[in-house]
């Protein structure tokens, strides 16, 4: 049996989570431990990553299991509500309404999350779409921006009051290489006082900026430790020839015309040096618990 | 040499173009025709062409101006299906493709046009229904007939209706935001149509969306003998509405240019919902098609 | 302690600018057009009162469409409270409209008060907040369009006749079902 600690400065700790829609089973006994720091999910399409981040953003309720969120208990109204009040989350879809300007768009999520006073509510959605990158933008109507800046108001908005539990789906979506870096940035200070958890399917933003990397496939989790762990994973199991090795778990074509490899390496082959993406790779195919 | 080459470059874009139309357009009718709303709007009407049968306790003429509005659901449901379709162009997809919106518009009115067909479908069905009860009632004595069928304009009018509803359905899937605010608009629309004695005066017949002959032309006072009116008219008695004998106008050709003025509107309906470059071709044909559909009207009406 | 005005008294002006009011305008000036060209020619209104019943619950419902709503799940204001809010900014001008076209419909229809469109905009609110969320609002619109066209097209009789008419003979009760209904699925 698990027991769940309530301790206060736990981020997120789940036991035994579990949801299904209809038959299909989105996510599985799946059992987190999450204590600041900024945590990455990583996983092909559906297996069950937005589900979890809808569960851990008190979205969703769990079919099964035990869920505890900076302390308290989803399940409970008033702990909810107060949970909400720490929390910021970034669906994947987000909708906006495209006749308000980005500041107004921000000001209407700060005052639906308690942002009362006025002044003080001004300063804040100055200060997250500063933070963003869109503070030139921000008395530009949203139906005039493009997708990526889209993508920030709502990112800002999730930013609103320094959340403690920070929850983003995709938050890298339709951002350029610069506009990445900077969420980077802006994420890794966040992760200071707090908890970031974002799911992704790009393996070097995992790699640059996540402290922890939980891969998921089918609802569960097969993987759950550091990015350099699951990278090692895969050493001595890349290798590159000059043609396609049937017997590889997994290959495809470089940039330079050779095929890269992950699996058993058959003797003689040219191994390389695995990257993260790899050790990933290596994990989905095998679907080894770790 | 290179006119020929342009020629042919020309021929096959275009070969291309109606491919990829009709390709859409099979998928979009394949849709609109899987809606339940459809045929439960076509049921209804059905319903009701089949109950408009002569009943001796309704006033004369009862079922005769009753039954144009019988296709009220079915072009109801008609405008939600069609708009459904066209709401579908305010999401993004595959913007950079060499089809664009006017295209992908074509396929979807051209998906529409099962739509038209099965209204013809309904026509013919209450021309059977008219002939199997045998005629319906018009007009009192002397001016009376028991074996009124509607005439081939009359019986175009559910048809033209179905492309005034494709074309508001149209409009209204394609320019408003939601379909939780078009659905109820399309019901208020259609069914004020419905009211079709609210523009029955012989004044305003012409603009009326469902125009329910016969029309009502004065024909003399109340103390007048009606044996000495012409003996092919239909003629309705004085009575808690009227103070004067009527006569019960019914044309053919006044069915056939009211056509036209639906048809008219549908094109202006139908600009709404394109973008700009066919616009304006169809607010010019439409506002033509429809000033023309009222003036022969008017030109009818005695 | 906390001096100012209540998070949803705040979001209530954004709030009302976020929904949509032109398909309510278009439906008020078609509404007072239809009804003032038959109270001119001296027809009867009643019928025609109760389409507009009918296609202004449709309306009133389709207020609880919020395109961001996947933004605000999370927010600490419930979504009940959202909800509610929605409702009022919207029932306060349509029921101004409804006021003003029994004017228009003249003394006849004195007997014409809200009842049967709140029952029907009760009724739809309470199945658009039990359906999924996705189709939730645009089922719910329907149900006052629906019950409508159930009423008055087809020929039921007994029992059922009863029952799809309770929206006009009864709409307190139906409204206040339709309440509890809405109270019972508030966190949904």
């Amino acid at each position: 049996m698990t027991i769940i600690d309530a301790r206060p400065e736990a981020g997120v700790r789940v036991a035994g989570l579990t949801k299904s829609f209809g038959g299909v089973h989105a996510v599985r006994d799946v059992e987190l431990d999450l204590a600041g720091g900024v945590v990455g999910l990583l996983g092909p399409n559906g297996a069950g990553k937005s589900t979890l981040l809808r569960m851990l953003s008190t979205v969703l309720s769990p079919d099964a299991g035990r869920i505890r969120l900076l302390g308290l208990d989803p399940q409970m109204p008033a702990e909810r509500l107060e949970i909400r009040r720490r929390l910021g989350f970034l669906p994947q879809s987000p909708g906006l309404y495209g006749g308000f300007t980005a500041h107004e768009m921000v000001d209407y999520v700060a005052i639906l999350k308690e942002h009362t006073d006025p002044a003080a509510r001004r300063r804040e959605v100055v200060q997250v779409l500063e933070a963003v990158g869109l503070a030139d933008l921000m008395h530009r109507k949203i139906r005039t921006l493009s997708g990526g800046m889209h993508q920030r108001v709502a990112l800002a908005a999730a930013l609103l009051g320094s959340p403690q539990l920070l929850v983003l789906d995709e938050p890298a979506t339709g951002l350029d290489p610069e506009q990445r870096m900077k969420l980077r940035g802006l994420l890794a200070d966040t992760a200071k006082s707090g908890t970031v958890v974002l799911s992704t399917h790009n393996t070097s933003e995992v790699a640059a900026l996540c402290q922890r990397v939980v891969v998921m496939r089918a609802g569960r989790i097969l993987y759950d430790g550091t990015p350099r762990a699951l990278q090692s994973m895969a050493d001595g199991r890349v290798w590159e020839a000059d043609a396609p090795d049937p017997g590889a778990a997994r290959s495809w074509m470089t940039a330079e015309g050779r095929y890269r490899h992950v699996g058993e390496p058959p003797s003689g082959a040219t191994h390389v040096l695995p990257t993260l993406e790899d050790g990933y790779l290596l994990v989905s195919v095998s679907g080894a618990a770790q | 040499m290179t006119a020929l080459a342009s020629t042919s470059t020309g021929v096959a874009v275009r070969r291309r173009d109606v491919d990829v139309v009709r390709a859409l357009a099979l998928v979009e009718a394949r849709r609109m025709l899987r809606n339940p709303l459809l045929w439960i709007g076509a049921g209804l009407s059905l319903w009701a062409l089949w109950s408009a049968v002569p009943n001796p306790e309704a006033w004369a003429g009862a079922a005769y101006q009753e039954t144009p509005v019988a296709i009220v659901p079915f072009v109801l449901a008609v405008s939600v299906v069609v708009a459904i379709s066209f709401h579908r162009e305010r999401v993004p997809v595959a913007g950079a493709a060499p089809i664009g919106e006017t295209e992908r518009s074509v396929a979807r009115l051209v998906a529409a046009t099962p739509l038209v067909v099965l209204a013809v479908g309904i026509s013919a069905f209450t021309a059977w229904r008219q002939r199997d009860v045998g005629g319906l009632t018009l007009g009192v004595e002397p001016g009376r007939t028991a074996e009124a069928l509607f005439s081939f304009g009359e019986l175009a009018q559910p048809v033209a209706l179905t492309v005034l509803a494709v074309g508001i359905g149209a409009a209204l899937g394609r320019r408003t935001p939601n379909l939780v605010s078009a659905v109820p608009l399309l019901f208020l629309l259609w069914l004020a149509t419905s009211i079709y004695w609210l523009l029955g005066d012989h004044r305003v017949t012409p603009f009326s969306i469902v125009q329910a002959q016969p029309v009502s032309l004065y024909a003399g006072p109340s103390s007048a003998d009606p044996l000495t009116f012409p003996a092919h008219w239909l003629l309705a008695a004085p009575d808690e509405f009227s103070t004067q004998w009527t006569r019960a106008f019914v044309s053919d050709g006044l069915a056939w240019w009211h056509a036209l003025w639906l048809l008219g509107l549908a094109l202006l309906w139908l600009s709404v919902a394109l973008p700009r470059p066919a616009r304006r071709s169809l607010i010019i044909l439409g506002a033509t098609l429809a000033v023309l559909g009222v003036g022969g009207q008017y030109v009818v009406l005695p | 302690m906390n001096t100012f005005a209540s998070p949803l008294v705040q979001a209530a002006r954004p709030t009302s600018r976020a929904m949509p009011w032109r398909p309510l305008a278009a439906a008020a000036v078609l509404l007072v057009l239809v009804l003032a060209l038959l109270r001119a020619s001296g027809q009867p209104v009643d019928t025609f009162l109760t389409v507009a019943a009918a296609a202004l619950a449709g309306l009133v419902v389709g207020a609880l469409h919020d395109p961001a709503a996947t933004l605000l799940a999370t927010v600490p204001v419930p979504i009940a409270h959202r909800r509610a809010l929605r409702l009022t900014l919207v029932c306060v001008p349509v029921l101004t409209l409804w006021w003003m076209l029994t004017l228009v419909a003249g003394p006849s229809s004195a007997s014409h008060g809200p009842g049967p469109l709140m029952a029907l905009a009760a009724s739809g609110v309470a199945v658009a907040v039990w359906m999924p969320s996705q189709r939730g609002v645009l089922v719910g619109v329907s149900v006052p369009l629906a019950w409508y066209a159930l009423d008055q097209l087809v020929p039921w009789t007994g029992v059922a006749a009863d029952v799809s008419g309770w929206w006009r003979t009864d709409p307190w009760s139906v409204t206040a079902c339709a309440v509890l209904l809405l109270v019972a699925g508030r966190r949904r």
